[in-house]
């Protein structure tokens, strides 16, 4: 491991001397080559460049010019070294974009997968190697971040990378988070914690819709909801249970034609089958012959505690702002009339809760993440006179 | 007399599968019928899966409740006031225990069928029993009591002697031990014991010479699984401590005392007569020979637990046909059904 960590290390100034429209061209072509169409959007020049611009003060050029901002100083950043990621296991792509932020602030990395996903982020490494570009060589670029596997109880070389990181970024539900950050680091070090965090989503009563429900059905699947941008619960002004039939049928048709569920444990099907009993009960369930998706509409209030594994609980809207804490990351809002919504918004964030993307989108990762610019957290900034 | 009632006459393990449909079906059927029309709960849930309560002796097509929901919620067929005892479950695979309302009448039909199982394995004969537990847990408190508690009640009538050897922080009783081995010297004994709780005793105790003694567990493999200790393992370190030929695993649960299958010589569990086991596909659902296991019995009076969806998977092995010379299904226990811990960022309210 000490091997590792010291050839990351010796490639920074090789990264650093690298001019970011290089690096950007390069991932660029990079993200040609990966099949996501997410991951390729994410990775396209204009993107990243308005993600760095949007971080560091309005000009991505800043990493690599001493740029002069309002107070007639002259600003630069520098990157601040070796990025360690802890990535999460079913969220495979959150990870790369924390990777992609690394490498654009000019950072090496260490990416700690764990072993379900160690092989397809090789795989992901092996595009990297086979990319040039005019400026970059693909084979060299690749050695700024390496891909090890650790198994989450080897608390030696887990804290062994964790003292040699610049930067800790951690991903992952709430036993992970916790055990990351008692590992020992630098006290220089920069950390960044992603999650564990819980996701909603607000519908009125215009927009309780079958367009809104095939939005949502989409957030719901994709990640099978172990993301922290995914939704648990839906809040309806409106008729909520009519909604919840609706999206029933959506979550069907995305089952069936778009994104099919994966495999689900023996143990999780039975509690999905328990939660569907007991709101049979209490409430009114529209589900699939299988454990494949649940819609489990009840008049309790607040937000359900959340199953995963694509069971979603539809609620009347209830006043939210005391809902929220810095547990609540992300609510979709399908609302009309602009200044309503952002009054809304502001009410309801004040407490919590980081984005309020347009429903269909709530997964999609962008910046600011978690009420952060991460980028800006992975550099330094210097400053001097002219 | 009852048709459940008129099951419960017959012995456990005589009959081939048509014989004993002729009791067990109308037995099954009458249950069913008085739960529906006795819990709104149970009701809704046979109303959700299709069920037109009309049974037409099919029982691949009864509906199931899944045995978790006795930990959510209060399930019952009869009036309070009929409840004289609930029994609490263990509460491994959660936080909350299931509750499980007795009435007299469920209590005695549990008690009947219990002694016919276990007496067709270790004879009539009253046994002395030297119980890995304290005496406390067979206590109730304010009419509850553990599903521990429960099982070693159960055992009680075939006891010609009780004696509890460890102390209420489940350690040894070494004095205990001595002095009760000195007094049975000679005369055959039954360990009995929950699974998990007699292997941490044992393991660790100096070998006790006690020839034509048996020895009979309940109450899971989950505790020992998770720490690795197979069935072999346990079977091998329990019977050289205990020096005992016969090892008998109950499988059974607290959402359906009293009717427990027992390993025969062969290794395999049996289904008596007063119940039923179905196999179901984890995937589909679909009745099939390996998968969650389904207990069906008439027994349970006062709650609607006589087709429960248990979170274990099972295989059936045969019908009618075991070298055992015993009659019905039987079948193993393969393991507890998991669920893999969530590895994603998403977060619970807990």
């Amino acid at each position: 491991m000490n091997q590792i960590i010291q050839d990351l290390k010796n490639k920074r100034e090789y990264i650093h001397a690298l001019k970011i429209d290089d690096i950007l061209d390069y991932l660029d072509a990079v993200g040609k080559s990966i099949e996501e169409k997410e991951v390729k959007n994410f990775m396209s020049k204009d993107n990243l460049k308005m993600m760095l611009d949007l971080a560091l003060r309005g000009s991505y050029k800043i990493l690599d010019d001493f740029i002069e901002l309002k107070d007639g100083r002259l600003y630069h950043v520098q990157p601040r070294g070796l990025a360690v990621h802890w990535v999460a296991g079913n969220v495979k792509t959150l990870g790369l974009y924390s990777l992609i932020q690394a490498m654009i602030t000019k950072n090496v990395s260490l990416v700690r997968a764990p072993y379900s996903y160690y092989q397809e982020l090789k795989k992901l490494a092996e595009v990297f190697e086979r990319v040039d570009t005019s400026a970059i060589k693909g084979k060299e670029f690749a050695q700024t971040f390496a891909i090890v596997s650790i198994d989450s109880k080897d608390k030696q070389r887990n804290e062994e990378i964790s003292k040699a990181a610049d930067i800790r970024i951690a991903w992952g539900g709430k036993e992970a988070i916790e055990a990351i950050m008692h590992y020992k680091k630098d006290v220089f070090c920069e950390d960044i914690v992603y999650g564990p965090k819980y996701s909603y989503a607000i519908v009125d009563k215009k927009n309780a819709t079958i367009e809104s429900a095939r939005k949502i059905a989409f957030d719901i699947s994709t990640f099978d909801q172990t993301a922290c941008s995914s939704p648990h619960t839906i809040f309806v002004d409106g008729n909520a249970l009519e909604f919840a039939q609706i999206l029933s049928k959506e979550l069907d048709k995305v089952n069936r034609l778009m994104i099919p569920k994966g495999f689900t444990d023996p143990g999780k099907k039975l509690e999905i089958l328990t939660l569907r009993e007991e709101y049979t009960i209490t409430g009114t369930v529209f589900a699939s012959k299988n454990t494949d998706w649940t819609v489990i509409y009840s008049d309790e209030k607040g937000l359900a505690d959340p199953c995963f594994s694509r069971v979603i609980f539809v609620r009347s809207l209830d006043n939210l702002k005391h809902l929220n804490s810095r547990h609540q990351q992300t609510v979709g809002i399908a609302m009309e009339n602009n200044i309503k919504r952002t009054q809304f918004i502001d009410d309801m964030t004040l407490f919590g809760v980081d984005r309020c993307p347009k429903l269909g989108s709530m997964t999609l990762f962008d910046s600011p993440w978690d009420g952060m610019f991460a980028i800006d957290r992975m550099v330094r900034w210097v400053v001097t006179w002219k | 007399m009852d048709r459940t009632d008129l099951l419960l006459e017959q012995q456990p393990f005589n009959l081939e599968k048509k014989e004993k449909d002729k009791y067990f079906v109308p037995a099954i059927t009458e249950a069913i019928n008085f739960h529906y029309n006795h819990s709104i709960e149970f009701r809704k849930i046979c109303d959700s899966k299709g069920w037109n309560n009309t049974f037409n002796s099919d029982i691949e097509k009864l509906p199931f409740i899944s045995v978790n929901l006795f930990k959510k919620m209060k399930l019952i067929s009869v009036k309070d006031e009929d409840i004289v005892t609930v029994v609490k479950s263990s509460a491994t695979t959660g936080n909350n225990p299931s509750m499980i309302y007795l009435d007299e009448l469920t209590r005695k039909r549990q008690v009947k069928c219990l002694n016919s199982i276990v007496s067709s394995f270790i004879g009539n004969q009253r046994i002395n029993l030297i119980v890995f537990d304290t005496e406390n847990t067979i206590k109730s408190n304010e009419h509850s009591l553990s599903s521990r508690g429960s099982a070693i009640r159960g055992m009680l009538p075939f006891a010609k002697s009780v004696t509890f050897i460890l102390d209420d922080d489940l350690h040894l009783k070494t004095r205990a031990l001595e002095e009760i081995l000195i007094k049975l010297k000679g005369q055959p004994v039954c360990f009995f014991g929950f699974t998990w709780l007699l292997y941490k005793i044992v393991k660790d105790i100096s070998p006790i010479n006690f020839p034509e003694s048996v020895i009979l567990h309940i109450g899971g493999w989950k505790k020992l699984s998770d720490i690795s200790v197979s069935k072999d393992v346990f079977n091998k370190t329990v019977s050289s401590s205990l020096a005992s030929v016969k090892i008998y695993d109950i499988y059974g649960m607290t959402e359906q005392l009293g009717t427990v299958y027992i390993d025969c010589e062969q290794g395999y569990k049996h289904v008596p007569n007063y119940s039923d086991v179905i196999m179901r596909d984890v995937g589909t659902l679909e009745s099939t020979s390996e998968g969650f296991i389904q207990l069906i019995s008439p027994v349970p009076h006062s709650y609607p637990g006589i087709s429960l969806l248990t979170d274990d998977i099972g295989k059936i092995i045969g019908e009618d046909d075991c070298l055992c010379g015993r009659k019905g299904k039987y079948f193993i226990f393969k393991e507890r059904a998991k669920n893999a811990e969530l590895k994603g960022c998403g977060d619970t309210l807990k």
